[in-house]
């Protein structure tokens, strides 16, 4: 089990950063779970998100030192899963998807409880948005970043970030059967 | 009344319910250039927006990722960290395991050359058997006999008297280490002010080179099997859980006495795999230092 320690990220991060190793590790096991949920909703794969989440455990580590507490540790916390996640969809990209990494469709009989079918629905329909939708969704759903954080994150204007959550949201809505008439679904393509 | 309002297109109700769920309604009101309770009039006049808002909460929770088992987190945190201390300790003591290895297998060599030795002397003369055995069965009486007076010990049996024991080693040094026999006293040595760890270093590996040189003039050709059975002097009842804690194997190459920041200690060596550790320990089998060292 992890280590438990009571004081916030803020000072835990200031702790860290001056070489405190048990600060560090207690920081990392608090937000472990969220980096990984980012990593994984990002990804919509569960070996990729793994893969995403060690990096950027490494890459917090490396870069605590250099953290200097201007921006909330969450908010650099979740830039740097992100940035992990992203760089790992671009690498994925690149190679071959096999089988075994795609999602399957959403499945038409399956009812609302199902909750294995909902899972495989849910990366179904991540898996038609760009990573980059994705990762709009995921900061605000996942990690309760506001507007302005995320396009801080991602580097683009709150406007933009407000435009992808609403059509990353309607495509999952309509893949999950949750809405009828399903909005537009905004594809790698959509700007 | 509503029904007088002009209706909004799909995405503007789309993104205007994505941002009520979030809090930023306002915002997003005024960003597509309608007041906050404008937009909130003609939301409410869009048919099905009730279902639509509901659908669009929904995902958050579809969205939601199981937390990662233990063993998975503990894993994906160890492998980030840097190494701990701890984790050097390891490292430390699978190396010292490693030397307990070698030194357990050096002494068998030994014992066994010198086994051969012994037959060959006690073929040439009788008398000097008997001086074995005579060494042989001092060596524990005079460690029986230590009490707390090291400085006694010390005196009657300094550098000099161990190198005139040397003169007659290629019998009694075989000898003490087919019986293993406790240390005589004179292996009790001084390694000054070992405070700063280099000193340590400098003064055990001054020591084992000394060792090394009476060994070989002894011409027996073993290397250290005159090292003490026991660390200190004087009895300290702590000294096995320390040997027990650290995976250490007894006998230490060799012990002898120290200063630590002006205090007393006892320094005690034992064979690690590149080389010798030394411990630096108080009456009470604190360990203030432990360092490698390579001859």
């Amino acid at each position: 089990m992890g280590i438990r320690d009571e004081r916030l990220d803020s000072e835990l991060a200031a702790a860290a950063a001056s070489g405190d190793r048990r600060a560090l590790e207690a920081l990392l096991y608090r937000h472990t779970d969220r980096i990984h949920a980012i990593c994984r909703r990002i990804l919509a794969n569960d070996h990729d998100a793994l893969d995403a989440t060690q990096e950027a455990l490494i890459a917090v580590t490396r870069g605590i030192a250099k953290f200097d507490g201007r921006a909330q540790f969450t908010t650099w916390c979740y830039r740097v899963a992100t940035n992990a996640a992203l760089d790992e969809a671009r690498r994925r990209s690149r190679r071959p998807v096999t089988m075994e990494e795609m999602p399957e469709a959403a499945h038409a009989g399956a009812g609302p409880d199902d909750i294995v079918a909902s899972r495989l629905d849910v990366d179904a329909g991540l898996a038609r948005l760009s990573p980059d939708y994705r990762a709009a969704v995921a900061l605000r759903d996942l990690a309760d970043l506001d507007y302005a954080e995320i396009g801080q994150i991602l580097g683009i204007p709150p406007g933009t970030v407000r435009s992808r959550i609403a059509r990353g949201r309607a495509a999952l809505a309509g893949l999950i059967g949750n809405q009828e008439g399903t909005p537009e679904h905004p594809t790698q393509n959509t700007p | 009344m509503n029904d007088q309002l002009p209706p909004m297109a799909a995405d503007q109700v789309l993104e205007l319910l994505s941002a009520e769920i979030d809090g930023e309604f306002d915002a997003a009101a005024t960003d597509l250039g309608l007041t906050p309770a404008d937009a909130r009039a003609r939301l409410d006049a869009t048919p099905g927006v009730t279902e639509q808002r509901a659908a669009l909460t929904a995902t958050r929770t579809a969205l939601a990722v199981p937390a990662l088992d233990d063993a998975t987190r503990e894993r994906l945190v160890s492998t980030a960290l840097p190494p701990a201390a701890s984790d050097e300790l390891s490292t430390r003591r699978a190396r010292r395991t490693m030397g307990r290895v070698i030194g357990i297998a050096a002494t068998i060599a030994a014992v066994v050359v010198g086994a051969g030795a012994l037959a060959v002397v006690a073929g040439d003369s009788d008398d000097d058997g008997g001086g074995d055995a005579a060494m042989t069965a001092e060596a524990p009486a005079a460690d029986e006999e230590s009490g707390d007076d090291s400085d006694s010990v010390e005196g009657d049996a300094g550098p000099e008297a161990a190198e005139d024991d040397a003169a007659s080693d290629s019998e009694r040094g075989t000898a003490g280490a087919l019986v293993a026999a406790p240390a005589p006293y004179s292996y009790f040595l001084d390694f000054g002010d070992v405070t700063n760890p280099v000193a340590l270093q400098a003064a055990v590996a001054g020591q084992l080179q000394s060792l090394a040189e009476r060994t070989a003039r002894a011409g027996t050709g073993l290397p250290l099997t005159d090292a003490p059975t026991t660390a200190f002097a004087y009895d300290i009842g702590c000294y096995a859980e320390f040997v027990a804690d650290y995976g250490l194997t007894p006998p230490p190459v060799m012990a002898g006495t120290a200063t630590y920041a002006g205090d007393d200690v006892q320094v005690v060596v034992f064979t690690a795999v590149e080389g010798y550790e030394a411990f630096v320990l108080t009456a009470e089998c604190e360990v203030l230092d432990d360092q490698f060292v390579t001859p």
